[in-house]
């Protein structure tokens, strides 16, 4: 068995190596021989067009233009090759695409072709079979020269992508509405639409040895640490994997601690978001394929910052934020507290809650815990449901649920009806954060917390609050410690995180950029 | 584990020290300076406050005397290998049995006050595993997490001492000093030991502390913080509870903290009171058993001290729940013999060192000159 | 009986723990320590758990300084 299977891992390597090294074979300077090639190799798919130019001697074929319909942008290549051929028609009138006489015209078709190539787009040659594929399938038309052991390309992509629309998942009611598409161009755009500064510097590569996904690093030169911008490239280059379809896929191959149930990469689909990150001095990572964009290094505090926060007046933005962390105790600790409360620390509640408290949970036949783990897990199941279902019943089936579900299940006994408070309110203040990827950890935890304290009470909730904090002080996101500005304590940074104070007050840039210290308001005169 | 790669600022050292001197003197020490001066507590908690800052100053000047090396190598070099590696033992030993005080008080407060019934074997292992897993996050993750849990723990100290002060009534002060300077002394020396000088603990942190400027005001700052919120606590139960109460009571802090009431609805802030304790007695437990494992691994000379931390904890488990058949028996040696081992492990055993360092540098200067 | 099992759970997942890692880096005196350490802790952990009479620690201390009272 393991024989069998370590010898089917060898024709895997031995595949891929010899597709590797045939994909490195130089480009033929018979574009007969390119075309069969290219024709054989994709397996005369249908949507491989080739447009032959032809001439009498010597070869039938002066040269060929190759492209994948769909992909690129097909008027661009009929004009060059109607171009090309009413520029070498003679005078003997033909206008017949196939024969053309030589007669006085002393310039080859072949370097008419070369000339004229340049009025297509960005032009350039590529002399590797690997190449040839990798730009003809992202879109670029390939132009095959008989007797050139080259072949050019030019960039010609378009296709039918996703308009500039707003974006679903993080919405804003004051500020820009765009949100990235699927389209690494179009994202990188829209951040230059952001950002007018010849600072902004990108860097392309590619990732995926079957995806071969284009992946861009955009910073700031100047702002954004170049420790932080080495790492970043060091860890992209290092990842080697057959496909990358999401930025998720990058994430999980370059964050620091890989078993931490949190995030140490920040993630948005807003331009604006990802612009103001740029200017502190991140490094974004954008992915081609998803509007998903990654940013690096990140700390708790971007979690539960959005965007809003800056364009709103800061008294309001700053209660937001102190809303925010309350909630965030909240989802992760109410069932706990509750279920320690009445299990272990009666004597804590008032008198007459007390008794409130012990009528309803007079006829339930279970437990505290085992009340809120059936509760929490019914949500759970609920809110999952509630995602994936067709949006026309979505709104109704998770009202329905939610009422009918709680209602039956206090009437039925099964649940006490304070239970069904405390699991409703923590599952709704689980959303106030605006970074999903943060709710992920804590309503894992949430089960976490109230299994130790159905076990040790209020003590083992502490501890537990203990390890957690742990944790996250242990964190780092590329260098960076995850919980500065609150420790390491870094009173200048402390501007932005539990409140947002004014812009006028909020004059230095954060210790993720170069220059800490440096300002980016300066007073009026 | 790197002993002296892991840095932490000089503002987490002094929050580390700041809440292993509030450490398990918040809840025991009322109890104890009330049965020797009564109602002249206070008067007891400002000396003791006095000598405390001495005794910072003490531990600051062989703090300086380091110069990045680990205790154990620090006691060496001042004694050479045989000597100093007894010394080292000696230390060694101390952090131990300060150790196993501390979780002593915690398993008797849990069992007796917030949990009766829990078996208390249970509550040590909780607590003893969650002081390994911080040590093995290092030291510069639970330095963070002191700073992040600091102002937290201060505005909630802040809130209970302010809501106390309504009840406070100053006749519970009187007679001051009746029965002579005595009684007040002999108040004063528990404080002295429990709080300010098992604070020795400090030494071994003092090889992470990035900084090389010298450590006597930053550590004198935490020792008038950290006795600044001992006097408060001290005060309050006197004014608020009375000598007798103070006395009798195990946790008079704790009753403190139950009697808070504000507006009829406000009541039952003992947890939060529970709460801030469990940090101060686990940041304490921390230290010691950081110095304990990180200096027994450096007396071993060992490449790694994570191996060590289990094992450390079982025997500390069961040595706790050996030790502490009943309060009454653990509170009897507390109070007369303790002081002594405090005395002699925590002064003087450093006094050693310091004599030893200063000869060191003494005999190396007029070595080079 | 089961408090037994118990104490050499922990010890075998202190073991599962730890000795991979040293006997990787090789690390034989770092071994032999854990191994002394944890069978000390074992020893006394079982001791503990059947219940025979362990001495007090701090009986040490009060022998230490009993000749000062």
């Amino acid at each position: 068995m393991q024989q069998k299977k370590a010898a089917r891992n060898r024709t895997h390597q031995q595949e891929d190596r010899l597709w590797e090294q045939y994909e490195s074979m130089p480009i033929d300077s018979s574009v007969l021989t390119n075309m069969n090639r290219i024709l054989q190799d994709l397996g005369d798919s249908d949507d491989v067009v080739i447009r032959e130019i032809r001439r009498e001697k010597p070869e039938a074929i002066a040269a060929a233009v190759v492209y994948i319909d769909g992909l690129s942008d097909s008027a661009v290549i009929n004009s060059f090759i109607s171009n090309l051929l009413s520029s070498s028609v003679k005078d003997d009138g033909h206008e017949d695409n196939a024969h053309r006489s030589k007669g006085a015209h002393d310039k080859d078709i072949v370097s008419i072709a070369e000339e004229m190539l340049f009025g297509m787009g960005a032009i350039h040659t590529v002399s590797e079979m690997a190449d040839l594929y990798r730009n003809l399938l992202s879109g670029e038309a390939i132009i095959l020269i008989d007797g050139a052991a080259y072949a050019y390309r030019a960039d010609i992509r378009q296709w039918k992508g996703r308009d500039v629309t707003e974006s679903t998942n993080q919405t804003s009611v004051r500020g820009p509405r765009e949100s990235f598409t699927e389209t690494l161009r179009v994202n990188t755009s829209l951040i230059r639409r952001k950002i007018k500064d010849p600072r902004l510097w990108l860097e392309t590569m590619t990732i995926g040895r079957m995806t071969k996904t284009d992946v861009t690093l955009m910073y700031m030169n100047g702002i954004a640490k170049p420790s932080v911008i080495e790492e970043t490239r060091k860890r992209l280059r290092a990842i080697d994997i057959d496909s990358v379809l999401d930025s998720g896929y990058i994430e999980e191959l370059i964050e620091d601690d890989k078993y931490s149930l949190f995030p140490t990469v920040f993630n948005s689909e807003l331009p604006d978001n990802v612009a103001s990150q740029l200017l502190e001095g991140k490094v974004a990572i954008i992915v081609d394929g998803t509007p998903n964009v990654l940013l690096v290094p990140t700390q708790l505090v971007s979690f539960f910052q959005s965007t809003e926060d800056y364009y709103q007046r800061s008294v309001y933005a700053s209660l937001l934020r102190i809303l925010r962390f309350i909630t965030v105790f909240i989802s992760l600790l109410l069932p706990s507290l509750y279920i320690a409360i009445t299990t272990f620390h009666r004597e804590m509640l008032p008198a007459s809650l007390l008794f409130s408290l012990a009528a309803q949970r007079e006829g339930v036949p279970f437990p505290a815990f085992v009340e809120a783990l059936v509760m929490e897990v019914t949500f759970e199941i609920l809110r999952e449901a509630g995602l994936r279902m067709p949006r026309a019943i979505g709104q109704a089936v998770s009202v329905v649920g939610t009422l009918v579900i709680g209602q039956a299940a206090v009437e039925a006994g099964i649940v006490s009806a304070a239970m069904v408070i405390v699991v409703s309110v923590t599952a709704i203040s689980t959303f106030t954060l605006p970074a999903y990827s943060m709710s992920i950890p804590v309503r894992i935890l949430r089960f976490a917390f109230m299994g130790v304290a159905a076990s040790f009470g209020l003590f083992g909730v502490i501890m537990g609050l203990f390890v957690l904090l742990l944790h996250l002080c242990a964190l780092r996101s590329f260098g960076e410690p995850f919980m500065s500005p609150f420790s390491p304590y870094r009173a200048v940074e402390l501007e932005d995180t539990l409140v947002r104070l004014p812009r006028w007050l909020m004059y230095r840039r954060p210790g993720t950029s170069q220059g800490t210290g440096s300002t980016r308001i300066r007073k009026p005169r | 584990m790197e002993f002296t790669n892991a840095k932490i600022s000089v503002r987490q050292f002094q929050i580390l020290i700041i809440l292993g001197l509030t450490g398990d003197s918040i809840l025991i020490l009322p109890t104890i300076i009330a049965s020797s001066a009564k109602q002249n507590a206070w008067l007891s908690m400002l000396i003791a406050y006095a000598a405390g800052l001495l005794i910072g100053g003490f531990f600051a000047a062989i703090a300086n005397r380091m110069q990045g090396d680990s205790l154990i190598a620090a006691a060496r070099r001042g004694f050479g290998r045989w000597l100093g590696s007894v010394v080292g033992l000696l230390f060694l030993f101390n952090f131990f049995m300060c150790g196993l005080t501390l979780v002593s008080e915690l398993s008797q407060f849990m069992t007796t006050q917030l949990m009766p019934e829990t078996p208390v074997n249970a509550i040590i292992l909780i607590f003893l595993t969650v002081v390994i897993v911080a040590y093995r996050y290092g030291v510069e993750a639970f330095a963070r997490m002191g700073e992040l849990l600091f102002p937290a723990f201060t505005a909630l100290f802040m809130v209970l001492a302010i809501l106390s002060l309504s009840q406070a009534k100053i006749e519970n002060v009187k007679p001051v000093a009746a029965e002579g300077l005595w009684p007040i002394m002999e108040g004063a020396i528990p404080v002295m030991s429990v709080a300010f000088i098992e604070m020795v603990v400090l030494l071994a942190l003092v090889p992470h502390v990035a900084t090389n400027k010298s450590l006597t005001k930053p550590i004198l700052k935490s020792f008038a913080a950290g006795g600044l919120f001992l006097f408060i606590i001290v005060a309050l139960c006197v004014l608020v509870l009375g000598p007798n109460l103070m006395e009798t009571k195990y946790y008079p802090t704790f009753l403190l903290a139950q009697k808070i009431t504000v507006g009829n609805f406000l009541e039952r802030l003992e947890a939060i009171l529970a709460f801030l304790w469990i940090i101060t007695v686990f940041y304490k437990t921390l230290l010691l058993f950081f110095a304990l494992t990180s200096g027994l691994a450096q007396w071993f000379k060992l490449r790694d001290s994570d191996m060590l931390t289990v094992p450390l904890g079982m025997i500390m488990l069961v040595l706790t729940v050996v030790s502490t058949p009943n309060i009454t028996v653990y509170n009897q040696i507390i109070k007369y013999y303790y002081n002594w081992f405090d005395l002699m492990f925590c002064f003087i055993v450093p006094l050693l060192l310091l004599a030893g360092l200063i000869l060191r540098k003494k005999k190396g200067k007029a070595a080079s000159s | 009986m089961s408090s037994l099992i118990g104490v050499f759970a922990i010890a075998a997942a202190a073991v599962w723990l730890e000795v991979p890692r040293l006997i990787h880096r090789e690390h034989k005196r770092e071994l032999v320590l854990f191994f002394i350490l944890l069978a000390i802790g074992v020893a006394l952990y079982s001791a503990l758990v059947m219940e025979a009479s362990l001495p007090n620690p701090f009986e040490l201390v009060k022998i230490m300084f009993s000749w000062v009272m």
